[in-house]
């Protein structure tokens, strides 16, 4: 059984924490999203901004700190949040079995009642 | 540079529609630069240049905070037009793609929420003003007799509770819109997640 930490992450958290793999600005953040996701996701400003300050309250990312002055902030994921980005993707996995073992189910009756 | 001015009130509740004029103003080459929340100042631009989004920031926010989060919409090339109370009038180049996701459930909801704030504070400072200048006109009736002692009687049975009906009859409803609003949006995030 994997850890369960009872978290469940919305899409944006996730993208977030998963780009902050490597450190980045704000925008960088979106950047890196909406090359991930193909265009598919994109993280506003607004909600980018909520999400970075209760990560950071949280202490699932920190402020990167870099030798020369840097006028934008960086941001990086701590071991914190590399644990609860690992316990999600437990958990997206688990979703992913349920729906295929369900399907497949479905499918194997749908034929004999068929045949 | 050519101007054009517009006299329009939009209650709290009518942001997203305010927000939907502005909009189509600025589809129209027709650019926000000003607002005192009654009179619009416009001015000529490129038709569709600009996409305008109303803002207000959370509560809890104080100024610096407030400052600290419309600076980070910079970096996203996101400039506070203008600011009418609490009120930030935002915009960017279309060009550059649109402020959220369409139909962002979550995003919506905490907007609603923060304008229900706004529209919860302003009752709660005209009860206060109310209930102070009755308080202030009671003090005053034990200075006074006569003729200005039956005046102001007549002043505190009357305006006072007409007030309160008045602004029972446009903020309640108003704050019955966001609520009902907010509703809306939990349901849809229920489904959406």
């Amino acid at each position: 059984m994997q850890e369960n930490t009872g978290i469940v992450l919305t899409e944006a958290v996730y993208y977030i924490l998963l780009s902050l793999t490597t450190p980045l600005h704000g925008y960088g953040i979106m950047q890196k999203i909406e090359d991930m996701t193909h265009g598919r996701l994109i993280v506003s400003a607004g909600t980018l901004y909520g999400a970075i300050n209760t990560l950071l309250e949280r202490g699932w990312i920190k402020q990167h700190v870099t030798a020369e002055d840097s006028r934008r902030k960086e941001y990086v994921i701590t071991d914190e949040g590399k644990k609860v980005l690992k316990a999600e993707l437990a958990r997206l996995r688990q979703l992913v079995e349920h729906g295929e073992a369900t399907l497949a189910k479905f499918n194997f009756n749908l034929s004999i009642t068929l045949v | 540079m050519e101007t054009k001015r517009y006299f329009r009130y939009f209650t709290i509740a009518d942001y997203e529609q305010e927000e939907k004029w502005i909009n189509n103003m600025s589809r129209c080459g027709w650019n926000l630069v000003r607002t005192n929340g009654l009179i619009y100042t416009f001015e000529k631009g490129n038709p569709g240049e600009y996409i305008y989004k109303i803002d207000l920031p959370r509560e809890s926010m104080t100024n610096v905070e407030a400052d600290a989060y419309y600076k980070f919409m910079e970096e996203f090339d996101i400039e506070v037009v203008t600011t009418h109370k609490m009120w930030r009038y935002l915009r960017k180049k279309s060009a550059d793609g649109p402020f959220d996701m369409p139909n962002n459930a979550m995003a919506q909801l905490s907007m609603v929420n923060r304008a229900y704030g706004v529209a919860t504070k302003l009752t709660n400072t005209l009860i206060v003003i109310f209930a102070l200048i009755i308080l202030l006109l009671t003090l005053v009736l034990n200075l006074v007799d006569g003729v200005a002692a039956a005046f102001i009687t007549g002043m505190v049975t009357s305006l006072g509770p007409s007030a309160l009906v008045a602004m029972a009859i446009i903020l309640v409803p108003i704050s019955r819109r966001l609520r009902i609003r907010m509703n809306e949006l939990m349901d849809e995030i229920q489904v959406k997640g």
